[in-house]
């Protein structure tokens, strides 16, 4: 359901999304799929009518959203060891895509998948790839908002010959704005916590323990539905 | 609406649960040596020279165009360098193409420095022939190989050090294609000096050392009651009393080796003889004293028969004695490995060898420390270690060279085995 707002009142215009398809997973999961088509393709293309100054749309229960995420991986350091050190990695790239439902206007809750690369100082490359649980909650100034985000999971960490799943942690702000009710960019601003925790079930010493800290500053297109 | 707004709910609890088992279920999943954090942190740039990547087979000092020079074969090409670079920076010197003789293709087969000449094995152009030539100031000699030798297939190159200027240059011939006999054509001889023009001709017994990959000389021991051996590995263990060596034409005996020998060395302690160290194919190390006797009856550590040392799912390719011991001062050998599935298994390994209180020599293997994470050492192999004893301005120690069969050469100046040791690529 979409709601749009007309200063404080409802005005009644209400967008039902087909209800009678969404008992069905497999048509939901291809509308998830069209959606994420019509994020790649026709993101930047949109073409909508730009809101109304006097339409503030609101949100609850059953209305999704899809965002795509692309920018910049900025490696900031390492503690756990002898104190705090450099990662002696490069700067990276980082994407994500990331899917929410609606619980309130101003909250949402899902997931998200993504990934980032840099490299060591003889470039080997660092892989890791979160999958992560998410939950937004949203401040909004129409036809700004900027969503808080808290997304938490584990990560696929990969580095020359070694490989290990670790937990993720990834708080994070946005700044956005609403094309219209349907599309939104923005950028986000994103803080990757990694504990990478040796307990001394593997050959690897427990002094081998660390806790990764990185930045993500990407760009994002954001689509609802 | 309600029923949708349940079902909505329903589905992302199921996807909490999933997740959180995934993190459960995952946790624990774990590959590699070393904390991913903990080795990007220490991870430090490699220097690299000009060299590149490639197959080392052997590296050898010599003096080219009257410098003390390193000299590798690639591939089948050699290449030089000046021991010492211009300046103080590591590798400074860059390699330089060494061209091959006139009259030879570009096939380089064999490398060795006797008595301070490097010598090399090339196919001569003319024939399928080999030849036998010998770097004289900037240029080659003629084919010095012995006319009755020029039919043979050389099929490995040695020396047997006699302290500097009475070195025995080997070859191994495998094949006399101009052989009358079927027998006298599959007969396998060790030839001592080559490029004499009255070589020695030994033969092996039974049929076998089709190569020669390594030669190492243990002395008759601290009170002479041994004898000094020669021993050849190659397709088996070979070995001749020293004294025999460049006398009359002899048989060379097989010796017993453990099952998968892949290198020798010798390691002498401060208050033991001379031992022989075999590295297996089978992630082995055995111990022996030839002193016992010229024959080896048994490989051992200890009674039992027990290898000295093992690493589960590695195979060593080879064995260098970086140092031996002294006082207190446990010697120090390096491992390498044969590049296989087994990530864990790859790069090398340090042996510390320390002598027991009777005699026997104990053996630990252990990750190398300093920077050799940061190399692509460890995701390759190396074929062969050469422990470079030149003096160099500047360094205190060996050189510890490691031919690898892929990735080219890697050096650590003053390698001891901690946490200072730095590998750079040639």
């Amino acid at each position: 359901m979409l709601s749009v707002h007309h200063g404080s009142d409802t005005i009644g215009h209400v967008i039902f999304l087909n209800t009678a398809t969404r008992s069905n997973g497999f048509t939901g999961l291809r509308r998830v799929g069209c959606a994420v088509l019509l994020l790649a393709v026709s993101s930047v293309a949109a073409v909508a009518q730009p809101l109304e100054d006097e339409f503030v749309p609101t949100y609850g229960i059953g209305d999704q959203m899809i965002s795509l995420n692309l920018g910049l991986f900025i490696p900031l350091f390492f503690s756990g060891g002898d104190g705090i050190q450099g990662t002696n990695l490069s700067l990276g790239g980082t994407g994500h895509l990331a899917w929410s439902g609606f619980l309130t206007d101003q909250l949402a809750i899902g997931g998200e998948f993504g990934g980032m690369f840099a490299f060591s100082p003889n470039g080997n490359p660092l892989y890791m790839v979160p999958l992560a649980a998410r939950l937004t909650y949203f401040l909004r100034r129409f036809p700004f908002e900027f969503p808080l985000t808290l997304a938490a999971g584990i990560s696929f960490n990969s580095f020359n010959e070694s490989f290990k799943v670790d937990p993720i942690v990834i708080p994070g702000v946005g700044a956005y704005w609403n094309l219209n009710t349907e599309w939104a960019f923005g950028i986000d601003l994103r803080y990757w916590w990694v504990p990478q925790l040796y307990l001394g079930q593997s050959e690897i010493s427990t002094d081998d323990t660390r806790f990764g800290n990185f930045l993500a500053t990407t760009a994002s297109v954001l689509y609802r539905f | 609406m309600m029923q949708r707004n349940k079902h909505i709910l329903v589905q992302t609890t199921i996807c909490f649960v999933v997740l959180l088992a995934l993190v459960v279920v995952l946790a624990g999943c774990t590959r590699g040596t070393q904390g991913i954090f903990a080795e990007l942190e220490q991870e430090e740039k490699i220097f690299s020279n000009n060299l590149g990547e490639g197959p080392i087979a052997e590296l050898v000092v010599s003096s080219i165009d009257g410098e003390d020079s390193y000299v590798v074969r690639k591939g089948i090409r050699l290449f030089w360098r000046p021991v010492s670079g211009e300046g103080d920076l590591p590798g400074e010197g860059r390699w330089q193409d060494l061209a091959p003789p006139p009259g030879a293709r570009s096939a380089a087969q064999f490398l060795a420095v006797a008595n301070g000449e490097l010598y090399a094995v090339f196919v001569r152009e003319s024939n399928m022939d080999f030849g036998l030539f010998q770097r004289e100031g900037d240029f080659w000699s003629e084919d010095l190989l012995n006319e009755s030798l020029v039919h043979r297939h050389i099929t490995g190159m040695a020396v047997v050090p006699g302290g500097g200027s009475d070195d025995d240059l080997l070859v191994v011939t495998a094949y006399n294609r101009t052989a009358d006999s079927n027998d006298e054509r599959r007969e396998r001889r060790l030839i001592v000096g080559p490029q004499e023009d009255s070589p020695v001709v030994h033969t092996f017994d039974p049929t076998g050392g089709d190569d020669l990959q390594r030669v190492v000389v243990t002395d008759d021991g601290p009170a002479g009651a041994g004898v000094a051996t020669v021993w050849m590995q190659g397709n088996g263990l070979w070995h001749m009393p020293l004294s025999e060596l460049s006398g009359a034409a002899n048989t060379i005996n097989q010796a017993g080796a453990p099952a998968g020998t892949s290198d020798i060395a010798v390691f002498s302690g401060s208050t033991t003889d001379d031992w022989l160290v075999a590295v297996t194919l089978r992630g082995d190390v055995w111990l022996s004293r030839p002193q016992d006797g010229a024959s080896i009856s048994g490989w051992r550590s200890s009674e039992n028969e027990e290898p000295a040392a093992q690493r589960s799912g590695t195979a060593f390719s080879t064995i260098a004695v970086v140092r031996n011991a002294e006082g207190d001062e446990p010697g120090l050998a390096v491992l390498g490995t044969r590049s296989q599935r087994n990530t864990l298994a790859r790069g090398f390994f340090d042996a510390s060898i320390t002598p027991s209180s009777d005699g026997r020599p104990e053996m630990r293997i252990r990750e190398p420390r300093g920077n050799y994470s940061s190399t692509q050492m460890r995701t390759s192999g190396v074929e062969r270690f050469v422990v470079d004893t030149t003096e160099v301005t500047g360094i205190d120690g060996v050189r510890l060279f490691a031919l690898t069969p892929n990735l080219g050469l890697f050096r650590a100046d003053g390698y001891s085995g901690n946490a200072e040791d730095r590998w750079i690529t040639e």
